[in-house]
């Protein structure tokens, strides 16, 4: 056991006494400060550094309780490992009052030189790991501190982007209801995207706010982290082929200046239950692509139909899905690589020299999984790439279950009234109207009513169908 | 009140192109209006022109829109108060009501949509 490299001060009632045990520390290759009681030993105790100290009470312990006190209350020896060497006659009891912890027989010196060793590296260690402690410390704050400057950064975003969307909104209602002047039908057109764009940027702030407010909130104790966030969906009944078709008019201009033609194939409406934002997005994401790849003169072939479950399938597979699919005549995706292009950042070698962030169609995927359908990478009739999206129409595949709340009498007194007559929904014929109350009640858990007026109302409507007032849920009351 | 159209709105909104499109609008329609750039400054105009409806934004330095609401509510009980902010928070809209307003819009809106509700608001007082 070696003392190399510990700073040690013995104290005794006289230097030569003290001398000994000195030279024998040393020996164990400590660097040893020699003090003498109510003399030196307190100015040479309060200079910073010691990992221990000896006081060697010999028979005389009251001659070192002032001292063993002075060490104890100066916080920068409070924390020093204090060994008393009492002579072979001292009860070890009496050492209770200098405070010290390691009692040594004094004639055993190879033995306090390893207790010694011992303790110095424990305190070592013990020092250490609070000083990295203090340093995760200093982290942690600083990284609260950028956190708390994030969420307030985010706040105000949401909050100054919707003021300037009020401003782009109010403007263009302005123009679209002539107050500029008369407008013809192309300028219409475009105030209407305009109208729509800001808007819609509007509600993408908004639930990035709502989602930089959930990222930013810390769990109140340890363990209780918060769930890792997703997108949420705000679904509703909405025609791929009108959204599609809409989102092909954003980007004429763009492939008119780049000699590409855009065609768009689809024969009949294709309802589906979806967030319009995130599915225009994908639409969006796909086109962006579909025209940096395609050479100029080339071609983008957008299409939207309905596909009918796969002979006797059964599971997810048996379902009719709604398929997306944009084929251009650009250079295509490696077969190896069409998986890899899904991932977040990932962008081929080869497409090193186009500008581009990798984050597009991984987009696409996790918006496309949260609709509970799947997006992949194939390969077109001319060797270009084709995109093939498909997003299931049944409504019962909706993730989260909802409540309708209807708070118009006369809407009730018509969705009750279907209630009734089309208690077996797939076996009737439903007029078009109907098929979105139809869509909207199948995927709900309740509906409640809330007439404005008096109960006497509500109870009315529902005597008909032999039904009570519904209880509460969830915290909605009628 | 006997037309909206000679009705007098004040537009409170430190940020000069908040609520310009509105100007325009009701000009067009045949109101009054007066613009505000802050509280201190809507509680002169209150005093001063007795507007018959107040547009306030409420994200403004010194004096925000839900004090300078209660402020003229206390000057003028039956002027109506449209608080039109991008505010989205839910908390916002309860201050809003405690403060007195009569209702609560939030930014983007068509116009078209505050438009009615003055005309609501200044039917109905």
């Amino acid at each position: 056991m070696s003392l190399e490299g510990a700073v040690l001060a013995v104290v005794g009632v006289e230097r030569a006494a003290s001398e000994p045990l000195a030279e024998t520390l040393r020996g164990a290759g400590a660097t040893v400060t020699t003090a003498v009681v109510n003399a030196d030993a307190l100015s040479a105790l309060s200079t910073p550094g010691f990992d221990a100290t000896l006081l060697d009470v010999g028979d005389e312990p009251e001659r070192f309780t002032a001292l063993a006190a002075a060490i104890r209350s100066d916080p920068r020896t409070s924390n020093m490992p204090v060994f008393g060497l009492p002579s072979p006659t001292l009860a070890a009891a009496r050492l209770a009052a200098l405070g010290a912890v390691y009692v040594v027989s004094r004639g055993d010196d190879v033995q306090l030189a390893r207790t010694l060793a011992e303790v110095v590296d424990q305190r070592r260690s013990l020092l250490a790991a609070a000083d990295h402690a203090r340093a995760l410390e200093e982290r942690l704050r600083v990284a609260l501190e950028r956190l708390s400057v994030m969420r307030s950064d985010a706040q105000t975003l949401t909050h100054d982007a919707r003021v300037l969307c009020g401003v782009v909104v109010g403007f263009a209602a302005n123009l679209r209801d002539g107050l500029a002047g008369p407008l013809d039908a192309t300028q219409r057109g475009h105030v209407a995207q305009i109208l729509e764009a800001a808007t819609d940027t509007a509600t993408m702030v908004e639930r990035f706010g709502g989602a930089a407010r959930a990222h930013t909130d810390l769990p109140s104790e340890a363990g209780a982290l918060p769930s890792p966030t997703k997108r949420t969906a705000r679904r509703t009944l909405l025609d791929l082929v009108d959204l599609t078709r809409a989102t092909l008019l954003l980007f004429e201009t763009v492939a008119d200046q780049k000699n590409v033609s855009v065609t768009f194939d689809a024969s009949e409406p294709v309802s589906l239950w979806g967030d319009s934002m995130q599915i225009k997005q994908v639409v969006t994401n796909l086109l962006v692509n579909a025209l940096k790849f395609t050479p100029t003169g080339g071609r983008v072939a957008v299409a939207v139909r309905s596909v009918a479950p796969r002979g006797s399938a059964s599971g997810p597979a048996a379902r009719q899905h709604a398929e997306l699919v944009v084929t251009d005549t650009g250079p295509g995706i490696p077969a190896d690589q069409r998986e890899r292009v899904f991932e977040r950042g990932v962008r081929l070698v080869r497409d090193e020299r186009i500008p581009g962030t990798g984050i597009g169609l991984a987009v696409v995927r996790e918006i496309v999984s949260t609709h509970g359908g799947t997006a992949r990478a194939d390969s077109g009739p001319t060797g270009g790439a084709a995109m093939v999206v498909r997003l299931p129409l049944d409504m019962r595949m909706r993730r989260e279950q909802s409540v309708l709340l209807v708070d118009d009498v006369d809407a009730a007194r018509r969705i009750l009234e279907l209630l009734r007559s089309r208690r077996d929904w797939s076996r009737q014929p439903l007029r078009g109207d109907e098929i979105a109350v139809t869509a909207t009640l199948e995927s709900c858990r309740a509906v409640v009513v809330v007439p404005r007026g008096s109960r006497t109302a509500l109870d009315d409507l529902l005597a008909p169908l032999s039904l009570h007032p519904p209880a509460p849920i969830d915290g909605v009351a009628r | 009140m006997s037309r909206a159209g000679q009705a007098h709105v004040l537009l409170v909104d430190d940020n000069p192109r908040g609520l310009e499109f509105l100007d325009i609008r009701l000009k067009a329609l045949g109101y009054r209006t007066t613009l505000a750039e802050n509280g201190e400054v809507a509680l002169g105009a209150v005093a001063q022109d007795k507007p018959d409806i107040v547009v306030l934004d409420v994200t403004m330095p010194e004096m925000n829109g839900y004090q300078a609401c209660r402020a003229i509510k206390r000057m003028a009980p039956k002027t109506p108060v449209i608080i039109l902010t991008a505010k989205t928070d839910p908390a916002d809209r309860f201050w809003a009501m405690q403060s007195g307003a009569d209702a609560f819009l939030n930014k983007p809106i068509d116009p078209v949509v505050v438009v009615e509700k003055l005309k609501e608001l200044l039917g109905a007082s």
